[in-house]
């Protein structure tokens, strides 16, 4: 199981699933000046970058996957920003390389090798903005993300298991989410079901639960109905945790609870490390403004 | 099938290229360097992540294979040095879009093995260098006497050392580049293979396969490309051999 090499012929799919509900605006605990939603944009745009790089050759970029951005708030649908890629469901990677919103100009340090550091000039794309309104319609949103599998599977059922990368500040408040999700967990390709990955993140200052193996820790029974709806992580993905530094076990769930903006940046690196990919650490190259 | 006659060793050399299945042909990022005259021989594996993995190996492979010396650590980094800051520089004539930009910056990685005969002394001999994870095998009929720098299938994994084209900020990698060398007698076979074929023919001799192995040897004798093609496109079915560029340098005493 996730062993199916991902080739233009075999491509995968990947689903960013984020909650854009008022609750969003609001800032982490500790840190007043970054909202929720601005941070969130912010790692979902270096995301998509880190994902078009990988699959960059020279001057083409290879349809190696295709990507689904949905929001939920005031309303549930493509969060992709502008005339070309909204309300597309699925775009394939090369058209998310060539149709940004903006590409903003800026430079970034980087070692020179010989203890000093030199200044090189970097395109940042945008494809998100953030969005913070409304209520936390998941179970809709879930719905969405489950029509869009079974579209893909019914096409693509050889290739590496979609994944969705679920993000949420919040519990639903359109019901329980738990159907759906398992519905969305019981999907597969011949390589392996669907990869559900949940991560909430909080305003609270309460301690953060990340990649548990059993639910004996958490709090409530929001924090239980989303650990049962998160994919246990492939041996592919565990592996990537260990080169984060993130601590995990066998039977791993790819879940977080109480995250904080640190846990979203792995949460995201890891659940697209896919086949043993070395994730890219774009931490490591955030940029110096010009 | 080339052949020449050197002091008093026969020589033969077959070289045999593919990309992975259902590429191109000029998607390949393996590349083989070939000096007839000089027994210089060389395997490069452009990662395949990397930006303009193929031409950068490419690179490697002809000017290591056209030079002279570049058997020992200091020199060969120094020829990496230099083979980067050249590409960079074709690099920068380059518009580019905003994303092979970012990619040109990440830069490109390839892995390395060249090999030069020694034919002159009474003792013939292999004298070899390499940097990440393309391998030289010595085999005397189906045993394998060295294969460098990796020795084992279970070695390989996804992450080596690559030979880089921002060798400025990836000095840390002329640490890893090594050499070997062995002495040759009349029937042995030297292989240049990059990573794949080389865990592939690794575990074929940890495995004993020695009817596999001599049917891989059978169909690399004939000059016939497609069948070799198919050879491995068949192991490559069997789950065997994983799906990957394929390069191959085979000597023969």
């Amino acid at each position: 199981m996730y062993s199916a090499q991902i080739t233009r012929a075999n491509p995968t799919c990947i689903i960013l699933l984020i909650d854009q509900s008022g609750s969003m605006s609001d800032p982490f605990s500790g840190d007043s000046a970054t909202k929720k939603a601005d941070f969130v944009a912010e790692v979902v745009n270096h995301t998509l970058h880190d994902l078009v790089i990988r699959c960059t050759k020279t001057e083409e970029v290879r349809n190696y996957y295709y990507i689904s951005i949905v929001g939920y708030g005031r309303t549930v649908g493509s969060a992709f920003g502008g005339p070309l890629l909204t309300q597309r469901n699925l775009v394939p990677i090369a058209q998310v390389a060539d149709y940004p919103l903006q590409v903003k100009s800026s430079y970034k340090r980087i070692a020179d090798g010989a203890g000093g550091w030199v200044e090189i000039p970097v395109r940042f794309p945008v494809w998100v903005h953030p969005n913070a309104d409304g209520k936390t319609p998941m179970c809709e949103a879930l719905n969405v993300v489950k029509q869009t599998l079974d579209a893909w599977l019914t096409e693509h059922p050889k290739g590496f298991p979609p994944t969705v990368l679920h993000l949420t500040d919040g519990e639903s408040s359109d019901g329980d989410p738990d159907y759906v999700g398992r519905q969305i967990m019981s999907l597969r390709t011949d390589d392996g079901p669907v990869l559900l990955f949940n991560c909430h993140i909080s305003s609270q200052r309460s301690s953060k639960i990340e990649y548990p193996a059993d639910d004996s820790r958490l709090p409530d029974g929001f924090a239980r109905t989303l650990f049962h709806i998160s994919s246990p992580l492939p041996g592919s993905f565990l592996a990537a945790a260990a080169q984060l530094g993130v601590q995990t076990a066998p039977g791993s769930r790819g879940f977080v609870f109480n995250g904080d903006p640190s846990s979203i940046v792995q949460f995201y690196e890891i659940g697209t490390s896919l086949t043993g990919m070395t994730p890219y650490r774009w931490m490591d190259d955030r940029s110096e403004s010009a | 099938m080339m052949s020449s006659k050197p002091t008093y060793i026969a020589l033969k050399a077959r070289r045999f290229l593919t990309p992975k299945h259902e590429h191109a042909a000029e998607e390949c990022e393996d590349a083989i360097g070939i000096n007839f005259a000089a027994h210089r021989f060389a395997v490069a594996d452009g990662a395949t992540e990397a930006f303009d993995a193929g031409n950068w190996s490419r690179r490697l492979v002809q000017n290591w294979s056209a030079a002279d010396g570049l058997l020992n650590r200091s020199d060969f980094w120094s020829f990496i040095e230099t083979e980067a800051r050249a590409i960079n520089e074709l690099w920068k004539q380059q518009q580019l879009s905003w994303y092979s930009e970012n990619k040109q910056q990440i830069g490109s990685f390839a892995a390395f093995v060249g090999v030069e005969l020694e034919f002159a002394a009474n003792n013939p001999q292999w004298n070899a260098i390499a940097l990440g994870d393309s391998c030289l095998i010595h085999c005397r009929g189906n045993a394998v006497l060295k294969a460098f720098p990796l020795s084992e299938s279970l070695s390989f994994g996804n992450s080596p050392i690559l030979a880089p084209t921002s060798a400025e900020r990836n000095f840390q990698a002329s640490n890893n580049i090594v050499t070997a060398s062995g002495q040759l007698m009349a029937g042995d076979e030297l292989f240049l293979f990059s990573d794949a074929i080389s865990a592939w023919f690794l575990m074929l001799s940890e495995q004993n396969d020695e009817e596999t192995m001599t049917n891989f040897k059978r169909v690399l004798d004939d000059d016939d490309d497609a069948a070799v093609a198919q050879f491995i496109e068949d192991e490559r079915s069997s789950g065997r051999l994983k799906n990957d560029d394929v390069a191959i340098i085979r000597l023969m005493f």
